[in-house]
């Protein structure tokens, strides 16, 4: 998986991006004190400080780095999510610029090799 | 369940330990224990679960270990060991049997609040005691009363002597401790606890607990009625939160250590059950394991579990940076990663302790596995603190710059 890793960085980003620019709106609107919406913030935190997380152990074993780059597709996708749904707009997001393996795949062989032993390479 | 009114001691209650606990003297050495003793519970978890079987044997051997020592400072004779340490020793014990790693959890919170609000008379003798093998209970919490954090139980000084009276409920530990504190507040409402020996007159502890999950914690009702102990053995707990101090994220981050430890022992049992597991009929394949959605379900499970440990591992590191500098800034920074790690470990140890079943079949349901025991704990455990307040409570922090409250459920 060379790719992962480097990919793992743009989503961060949208996922950090998305985090200060939703604050900075909200800190606009009265719905700064709703508790739904403060839970929703809370919860884009959570994701975004996992995929860090594990994103600052990546480059220690190709799982470490499969795990890192779930983590953040999570965070980009949640912080993408909240984004249409607190504002009404989509943030442009980076895709990095080659392809990577499948999500689906980099999760499935990760799975493959705590469940078979099966080494990712 | 039937409830046994304990108005005398059990045969196997004690207000001394029956033998003296060894010392641990590093980090190392205590997760090594912790690895050795998890072996040894893990064996008749299941079946201590369906039997309810109360681990008395296995607190023993626990206490008698030293780990229940191991965070009294080094200036008090303990290794003083990290929270690194301590959450990983938690977790360890957890995974293994989770009742056996719930039952110190007050305990270390005590330790703490005592580091943070006793006298020097009173931390070295209840230090010197702790590393001798003495363990603590609790009897905090109360089952009547508005919230969480209010207390019905009073405590009344009269002179040299302290006069405890209250009903409490949740009181995991109280059962199988030497000493059971507990909180009581005085005329203005502030929170104290009251070290009592575990046969004190007028202290009945109730084996009532019924929850479907953790059910070896007895976690149960105490009774206080006039209780009367020397005022020497009364700590002011209040001064914990009347100043900014660590404890509340101290008493958290055991709660998600306890969590993460269940999770782990969920997808271990994941694992096995999968590789066990047979094909499915439309699938093509010759045995479970090469089942390609079970492994991307796998895969799920693991990195959401390493997510937990990074941020429980970040938590520790905030909670130490508390303890040695507090302020309002590093313990509300250490409240917000600390529920972070409650959020990651709860989720993880209800979905893997949900998904084991999935990936395991029917044949995992067997009452005769008690697998079901590590969601009916996670469930269980994890509503000690709902995590819906978790998220607002990192959400009001990031969005409005609003610190946590400052409590033991924080």
């Amino acid at each position: 998986m060379p790719h992962t890793h480097s990919h793992s960085q743009p989503d961060l980003a949208y996922a950090r991006n998305t985090l200060t620019a939703l604050v900075e709106y909200l800190r606009t609107q009265p719905s700064r004190n709703d508790a739904l919406v403060i839970a929703s913030i809370g919860e884009l935190q959570v994701r975004i400080n996992a995929a860090e997380s594990l994103q600052q152990r990546a480059g220690t074993s190709a799982t470490a780095a499969i795990e890192a780059r779930l983590a953040a597709v999570e965070a980009a996708r949640l912080g993408s999510e909240l984004q249409r749904r607190l504002t009404g707009n989509d943030l442009p997001h980076q895709p990095a610029g080659e392809p990577e393996p499948l999500l689906f795949e980099q999760q499935r062989k990760l799975g493959d090799h705590y469940l078979n032993a099966v080494a990712i390479s | 369940m039937t409830q046994s009114t304990v108005s005398n001691l059990p045969a196997q209650a004690s207000p001394t330990p029956r033998r003296k606990a060894k010392l641990i003297r590093s980090d190392a050495e205590a997760i090594e224990v912790a690895q050795q003793l998890a072996e040894d519970f893990a064996r008749e978890a299941g079946e201590r679960d369906r039997e309810r079987r109360l681990p008395w044997e296995e607190l023993e051997r626990f206490s008698e270990s030293g780990l229940w020592g191991i965070t009294v400072p080094k200036a008090y004779g303990g290794a003083g060991v990290s929270w690194s340490t301590l959450s990983e020793v938690v977790a360890t014990i957890s995974a293994a049997d989770s009742s056996l790693g719930q039952l110190p959890q007050n305990h270390f919170g005590v330790l703490n609040n005592l580091l943070l609000t006793g006298n020097e008379e009173q931390k070295g003798r209840y230090f010197a005691k702790v590393l001798e093998g003495y363990r603590f209970g609790n009897a905090f919490s109360e089952a009547r009363s508005k919230t969480v954090t209010a207390f019905e139980t009073r405590v009344r000084f009269e002179g040299d002597t302290v006069v405890v009276h209250g009903e409490k409920f949740y009181c995991t530990g109280a059962l199988f401790a030497h000493i059971v504190p507990v909180v009581g507040v005085d005329g203005e409402n502030r929170p104290f606890i009251a070290f009592l020996p575990r046969d004190a007159q007028g202290l009945t502890v109730i084996d009532d607990w019924d929850g479907f999950g953790q059910r070896t914690t007895a976690s149960g009702k105490v009774l206080i009625e006039n209780v009367r102990v020397p005022a020497s053995e009364v700590i002011p707990a209040w001064r914990a939160y009347d100043q900014p101090t660590a404890d509340g994220p101290v008493s958290q981050i055991i709660q998600a250590a306890v969590d993460t430890g269940i999770a782990r022992g969920a997808f271990a049992e994941t694992l096995r059950v999968a590789r066990e597991a047979r094909p499915w009929v439309d699938s093509g394949l010759e045995h479970g394991w090469q089942d390609p959605l079970s492994q991307a379900a796998i895969g799920e499970l693991a990195w959401r579990l390493r997510a937990a440990e990074a941020i429980l591992e970040k938590s520790a590191q905030a909670v130490e940076r508390a303890l040695a500098e507090p302020s309002e800034e590093s313990v509300a920074e250490a409240s917000v990663i600390v529920g972070q790690a409650k959020v990651l470990s709860t989720e993880i140890a209800l979905l893997a302790s949900s998904k084991l079943f999935e990936l395991g079949g029917t044949r995992s349901v067997s009452s005769r596995q008690d697998l079901d025991r590590y969601w009916r704990n996670a469930r269980t455990h994890t509503l000690h603190d709902p995590v819906r307040w978790k998220y607002h409570l990192i959400g009001n922090h990031v969005l409005n710059g609003v610190k946590p409250a400052r409590h033991s459920w924080n």
